[in-house]
């Protein structure tokens, strides 16, 4: 008996010290581009420069002002748009007179002109919120490419008639192609009543007189200016938020599991000049590596901003926002990191290589589309110059920085 | 070196200890059968502590299920995630662990691990037949200790048929609605000490969805195995070698794209047209060597396997803006309909490509993945001390490999038709994992009066290597090593020949696949559970309390569950959960000419996160203290109740299912969103003719009541509608 009940708290020990003592022990190794491998954060050198120095310089003194601008421009926006509608309602009980109206529509669209020219900018920021749940907050504000105008003339007589399908009409609901700056655009400058559907007109538009047209449109624009407005209010208070985690990237709760990580969301957000700017805006109209509206040819009408023909000051605010995050503003920017990792070639030559391409855009006497149909070697510059950022970006930039592509330009067109 | 010591060591071991061999009644064939089949049948009352069920061959005759979900659901804590309706690729989860696609889960084939790579990808896009399966046994609590590497959960281990001791043989054939159609039959004998048995079966269906524009949205099963066996027994041991050779395949029109669910609302069969390509082809093949040795005093099994599995899955996965950049995943547009009104009449078909509406992007998710290895277990009665000891003692070499050559391609939508844009496939993940795995455990089985203590340790040691095969990615590899050693302590008190106690703890592991950086921490728990069981041969009853102590949670994304496929980890914060499992069944002989058989399965489970964290996992977000864990139904319940006559019988099983939620946290995009309840009932009949054979007849989902099972992969997803069934079954 005694054997057993020692055989048996044995057994019992033995159990109970497994079940308290037994842990699990994982070690690895991984080659030089193992993908998730931790990365050293950069020692600072003795030149002030550390990842957390320029994460909040980025957030702080980059990104924020241009979020702030861009709101107050919005709320500017707003009040133009507003004031160029009162004054159309008024021309049609003859209260104001079409000189009047056409003051008041040229200040909205130069409203609108200023106010897409910071958004362009913030385009190569699309960081933390604008980028949550497909980028609905981006959209929201801005779609394109993805623009409908035959959509925005359903949304003006949705709104007019206060209804969607039997429910109230409410914008913040509706596809991010029928409102944002890329509507608004639309509805400010485009000059065509007809409906642009190449389907049915929608249901009543075309019984409305000319004037009617006008004033359905102007009020809808009131309500996209609205919008676009909240939409920048949500843009500066969440980008509040989210700084504060940046700048603890690497502590628990901070949603980035180190300083490198959340360098790597920034440098992501440059490869809008690649994805976007190279591709979408030049390459595609230019007819390079894929069939345009008009097969693989110079096809002006694939442009971005088309009604308001901004496009080339467009690509141009993408350019000064991208060398605007190498440099850091008046601060810390990655061109400190890569001198920082001994890359001060690198960091020359993309600082060179975007102020030549920021002086070829500005060179442009017309509009992109008109340069498409009349002078299209220049637009091939352009992209070239552009390319030939982006191939620095791709390549030296990210090894030197150990940082990785963002997906979208994995496999791309080049 | 170490792998190949420590398994001669054992073996060395076993034939020097066992001098004095003592020949059993049964036959090697018998005895190898009780190794295959792990719960013994014999015994009215299990002595085993933990919930191990058995589901033998007359329980699955009497539905016939094709699919493993209806069969599982009669099994308390069992929790199911559906998704096609047949049960081609289930998602299965014991006791609040994650379903998807049954990656917590060690799933056998007679006794051998049969997913395609179960350490590299434990995703289990193969399960074998359910046609074929002869029965059936699920381990959960301290018992799935033996079954690694994935012990959080438990255990499911499917047997084939046995080679029969006499000729013997069915045919069996069935048609029913949806173009169903089943050929299935078996044929076998043994002739002195050769013994053979060959089984084929092929089952199809035209599919019960419903795709735009028209086509077959079913499937197409084959399987044929052959066994062949050879009986070496002497006066001193039993002793036989069997050999198993199988093949099976399938082509299914398959899809991840479910509907939204205003679509749903009208028509939850209906497919979008931009699925019209889906397909699902696979081959596998296995082939496995056995080996048993043995008397009354020990037992040595030994197998020797090797699968291979060679997968395409061919499938939208979303759309892309032409020239670059992203659009919304298929899920969100699903999700939020309105938002994306445009780009869901694209996948409907309703408007083609344009400039703004973009290019849908099909993906060939082609994988090729072997499974290989050989493993030992003894089995050894003896007494030490006074004490009577039954040891349980086991060892495994195990390698297997996926490898990975995903491509790309993008269609635009032209008039209703998925139309190539003709440009180049794209490569998208090309890359290799693979693992070699040692395994051993020990069990004792200590034996006092009425109490058996059982004590066991299982130890894990895992290499596991990643290598990223793209072009000039030499750079991108690892190697990781774990090791891990599990113990369990459990207790049987028998009260009386017909009732027990039972108490059991043990450790519970889910390893990380060989792609993920070692900051990923493999799944960790403890697990406690505590019950007690009737069983006088007429009525039996069973209650377990279980509680999971979850020190992190990892989660792998995947197409099926993410709609992405980076095959990324993510660990949770602490969770827990904790839960009720009650069977009971009773026959009530109403005369001697009529049984009346009633059972009845309950599980209540409550699964919970015990940390706040966020998570860019999409089923989780960001996670307070007290959110549930998805896909956990809190009441399952099955009803089983049937007539059985000398020459008929009727039996239907009702099941409810609570809704379940799609996503923890907060933050993610399925949030707050939950599946339907369901409650389903199945019905069977049969005749016999005696010797003629039997005619039966069967309706699954007799109400045809349909509800979202969930919304992943992409959309809302139906169970199966109404299907009636009529067959024929002749045996000899």
């Amino acid at each position: 008996m005694k054997d057993t009940r020692l055989l048996s708290i044995l057994a019992l020990g033995i159990s109970a010290a497994l079940l308290s003592g037994c842990g699990e022990s994982t070690s690895s190794n991984a080659g030089p581009d193992f993908g998730d491998k931790p990365v050293t954060p950069a020692p600072d050198n003795g030149n002030g420069f550390n990842q957390k120095a320029l994460i909040a310089n980025l957030a702080d003194n980059v990104i924020a002002p241009t979020f702030a601008e861009f709101r107050q421009d919005a709320i500017a926006q707003q009040q133009a748009v507003n004031a160029y509608c009162q004054q159309e309602t008024a021309l049609a009980a003859n209260n104001a007179s079409a000189e009047n109206v056409q003051t008041a529509l040229t200040t909205a669209q130069n409203s609108w002109t200023k106010a897409i020219g910071v958004w362009q900018q913030a385009e190569l920021m699309q960081v933390g919120p604008l980028l949550a749940n497909d980028a609905q907050l981006r959209n929201s504000i801005y779609s394109w490419p993805t623009v409908s105008s035959c959509g925005v003339d359903f949304d003006v007589m949705f709104f007019k008639t206060g209804t969607v399908n039997g429910a109230p009409y409410d914008i913040t609901k509706r596809t991010a192609n029928r409102r944002g700056l890329d509507a608004l655009e639309y509805l400010l400058f485009n000059k065509n009543l007809a409906s642009s559907c190449t389907t049915a007109a929608p249901s009543g538009w075309d019984n409305l007189t000319d004037s009617e047209k006008k004033i359905a449109r102007c009020n809808f624009a009131v309500e996209v200016a609205k919008d676009i407005k909240n939409s920048a209010d949500t843009v500066v208070s969440s980008w509040t938020a989210h700084t504060a985690l940046l700048k603890k990237a690497g502590e628990s709760g901070s949603g980035f599991s180190s300083e490198h990580e959340a360098v790597n969301r920034f440098s992501d957000a440059m490869f809008y000049l690649d994805s976007t700017t190279k591709d979408i805006k030049l390459a595609y109209p230019l007819g390079i590596a894929e069939k345009n509206s008009c097969g693989a040819e110079a096809c002006p009408q694939d442009v971005e901003s088309k009604y308001a023909h901004q496009s080339i000051k467009h690509i141009i605010n993408n350019l000064e926002a991208f060398e605007r995050l190498l440099k850091g503003g008046e601060g810390i920017g990655f061109t400190d990191y890569l001198v920082n990792e001994g890359d001060q070639d690198t960091a020359n030559i993309m600082l060179s290589d975007v102020q030549k391409a920021i002086t070829s855009a500005k060179a442009y006497q017309t509009t992109l589309a008109q340069a498409l149909e009349n002078n299209s070697e220049q637009v091939t510059q352009t992209h070239a110059e552009v390319k030939k950022v982006t191939d620095k970006l791709k390549t030296d930039f990210i090894n030197s920085l150990a940082l990785t592509l963002p997906k979208t330009s994995a496999g791309d067109n080049d | 070196m170490n792998k190949q010591f420590k398994i001669g060591a054992i073996a060395t071991a076993v034939t020097s200890v066992f001098s004095t061999p003592v020949l059993a009644e049964d036959s090697a064939a018998d005895k190898l059968i009780e190794r295959v089949q792990i719960i013994g049948q014999k015994q009215k009352l299990k002595t085993e502590s933990g919930s191990a069920t058995f589901i033998g061959e007359e329980e699955l005759a009497q539905f016939k299920f094709d699919d493993i979900n209806r069969v599982l659901y009669s099994i308390p804590g069992v929790n199911i995630r559906e998704e096609d309706g047949f049960g081609l690729r289930p998602n299965i989860g014991f006791r609040g662990v994650t379903p998807e696609r049954s990656k917590k889960i060690t799933i056998m084939e007679d006794g051998v691990l049969i997913g395609p790579a179960p350490y590299s990808a434990p995703a289990a896009y193969y399960f074998p037949m359910m046609t074929k399966i002869n029965s059936l046994e699920v381990f959960k609590g301290p018992s799935a200790i033996k079954y690694g590497p994935f012990t959080v959960a438990g255990a499911l281990n499917l047997t084939t048929r046995p080679v029969p001791s006499a000729l013997e043989g069915a045919i069996d054939l069935s048609v029913g609605s949806n173009g169903y159609q089943k050929i299935h039959g078996y044929a076998g004998d043994t002739h002195g000490k050769f013994g053979y048995l060959v089984e084929a079966a092929k089952v199809k269906s035209d599919g019960f969805k419903e795709l735009d524009g028209g086509g077959d949205t079913g499937f197409d099963k084959n399987d044929i195995m052959a066994k062949f066996q050879y009986d070496f027994s002497t006066d001193s041991y039993n002793q036989i070698v069997e050999l198993k050779i199988d093949y099976a395949d399938e082509v299914s029109n398959e899809t991840y794209l479910g509907l939204t669910d205003a679509d749903f609302k009208q028509n939850p069969n209906r497919r979008y047209t931009a699925s019209q390509k889906d397909k699902m082809d696979w081959d596998h093949q296995q082939v496995m060597l056995t080996h048993f040795i043995g008397n009354d005093d020990f037992d040595v099994t030994t197998k020797v396997y090797r699968h291979d599995f060679k997968r395409s899955w061919f499938k939208i996965n979303g759309l892309k803006r032409q020239g670059g950049g992203t659009l919304p995943a298929l899920q969100n547009i699903l999700a939020e309909p309105e938002r994306y009104e445009d780009l869901l009449r694209l996948l409907k078909g309703e408007i083609d490509s344009s400039r703004n509406n973009e290019l849908i992007i099909l993906g060939d998710n082609n994988r090729k993945f072997y499974s290989q290895g050989i493993q030992s277990e003894l089995y050894w009665y003896t007494k030490l001390a006074g004490l009577k000891h039954s040891f349980n003692i086991g060892a495994r070499f195990h390698q297997d490999q996926i490898q990975r050559r995903h491509t790309e391609d993008s269609f635009l939508m032209t008039s209703s038709q998925l139309v190539s844009d003709g440009i180049a496939q794209v490569a998208t993940s090309t890359n290799l994992e693979e693992t070699d795995a040692i395994s051993i455990f020990i069990k004792d089985t200590i034996s006092y009066k009425a109490l058996d203590v059982t004590v066991g340790v299982r130890g894990e040691f895992i290499d596991a290597y990643f290598q990223n095969q793209a072009p000039s990615k030499d750079g991108d590899w690892q190697k990781k090593s774990t090791q891990i050693w599990l113990p369990s302590l459990s207790a049987f008190y028998k009260l009386s020949d017909n009732s027990g106690v039972f108490f059991g703890i043990h450790e519970g592991f889910v390893p990380s696949s060989p792609k993920q950086p070692s900051s990923i921490k493999p799944e960790n728990s403890i697990n406690y559970e505590l019950g007690g069981r009737y069983n006088n041969g007429n009525t039996n009853l069973e209650a377990t309390v279980f509680f999971n102590d979850i020190e992190n949670l990892i989660e792998t994304c995947g197409f099926s569950n993410c709609g992405q496929d980076d095959e990324k980890e993510f660990n949770s914060g602490k969770a827990s959960v904790a839960g009720l499992e009650l069977t009971a069944g009773h026959t009530f002989t109403l005369n001697s000419s009529f049984d009346l058989p009633v059972s009845l399965a309950y599980t209540y489970t409550k699964a919970k996160f015990d940390t706040a964290f966020e998570s860019a996992f999409p089923q989780w977000g960001n996670v307070k203290k007290g959110d549930k864990l998805p896909y956990t139904p809190e009441n399952q319940l099955t009803l089983k109740v049937g007539i059985q006559a000398n020459d008929w019988g009727i039996n239907a099983i009702g099941r409810y299912i609570d809704s379940m939620q799609e996503a923890s946290g907060e933050g993610v995009l399925l949030s707050g969103v939950e599946t339907d309840a369901l409650s389903i009932v199945d019905l069977s009949a049969n005749y016999s003719f005696d010797k003629y054979g039997v005619i039966y007849l069967k309706v699954d989902n007799v109400f045809d009541k349909q509800e979202i099972v969930s919304r992943r992969p992409y959309g809302a997803r139906p169970s199966k509608a109404r299907q009636a069934f009529v067959g024929y079954q002749y045996q000899f």
